[in-house]
């Protein structure tokens, strides 16, 4: 396995084109349904390759709580531009990831956080994470795609 | 061969002296190619975490490292194979309320101005990271 540089303030973004340039895609089987409306369809979550593959390999993605950080600068009412990017390059990176655990920190990152607090508080969950393969094969009436209420939270 | 150049300015035909970052920040800081037919599939990209199919003919793109401010460029195409739209708003990405430093919402549509999946569809942006 390729060894990743030591990276320490290096920008994400050198990073990533490092990760891109050195390591092979990895196509993940899994994908993470959500609902976030009630006058929403369910949404998924496929992960991206290039982005798996830095997670799996270790040292080059920053921890998720950077993001949060962010989200909650650019939430601020007169939020014009990030003054803590910063955060993004000048924080320890992560160690590998197992595909179980890039999938937690996925979720954390780009599923809304009113659907990871309290996703099995309901009588059915607002998330799931499933294979592929168990997503309907056919699109017909994707707008009206539901979590199943056979789904026990 | 490995090799490194390290330099601060380039200098033109012209004459003219060019930051070397002024290249470097012209480059694109997110692509991606996408089917939405079918089980979305993210066939390649830059910068991006991951993939959202939010609705039919709608996608959602999740950075990695995230844009300085919500004014980056986003230049779109959309396709299937020997298909020519006409008349057509054939893409268009949300800018109303759905894009942020860190997701941009994207929309496909065909002859009939309703969102529609297409079987590939291409970004590339342009902009300052945070």
């Amino acid at each position: 396995m390729m060894q990743t540089p030591e990276f320490k303030g290096t920008h994400l973004w050198d990073r990533l084109c490092w990760a891109k340039e050195n390591l092979e895609g990895y196509q993940s089987d899994y994908r993470v349904v959500y609902e976030d409306s009630v006058d929403e369809c369910a949404k998924i979550l496929v992960p991206d390759p290039n982005w798996m593959a830095a997670a799996l390999q270790g040292g080059i993605l920053p921890p998720v709580w950077v993001y949060h950080e962010l989200a909650k600068d650019e939430a601020q009412e007169d939020f014009k531009k990030h003054t803590r990017g910063y955060l993004l390059h000048q924080t320890e990176p992560m160690p590998a990831m197992s595909e179980k655990e890039a999938i937690e920190y996925l979720i954390l990152k780009d599923c809304p956080q009113s659907v990871w607090q309290d996703w099995d508080s309901g009588n059915r969950p607002k998330m799931v994470i499933c294979r592929k393969e168990q997503l309907p094969q056919s699109r017909e009436w994707r707008n009206a795609w539901r979590i199943s209420n056979e789904i026990a939270a | 061969m490995a090799g490194k150049i390290i330099a601060d300015t380039i200098e033109t035909g012209a004459g003219a002296d060019i930051s070397t970052s002024y290249v470097v920040n012209g480059s694109a800081k997110a692509w991606n190619v996408h089917t939405q037919a079918g089980t979305y599939v993210l066939h390649d990209s830059l910068n991006m975490s991951s993939l959202g199919d939010v609705g039919n003919g709608r996608s959602q793109f999740n950075w990695t490292s995230s844009f300085d401010s919500v004014y980056y460029s986003a230049t779109v195409g959309v396709g299937e194979y020997n298909i020519r739209y006409l008349n057509v708003p054939a893409f268009g990405v949300s800018t109303n309320g759905n894009k942020t430093t860190a997701v941009l919402l994207f929309h496909s549509q065909k002859t009939n101005n309703a969102d529609d999946d297409t079987l590939e569809n291409s970004v590339t942006i342009h902009g300052d990271l945070a």
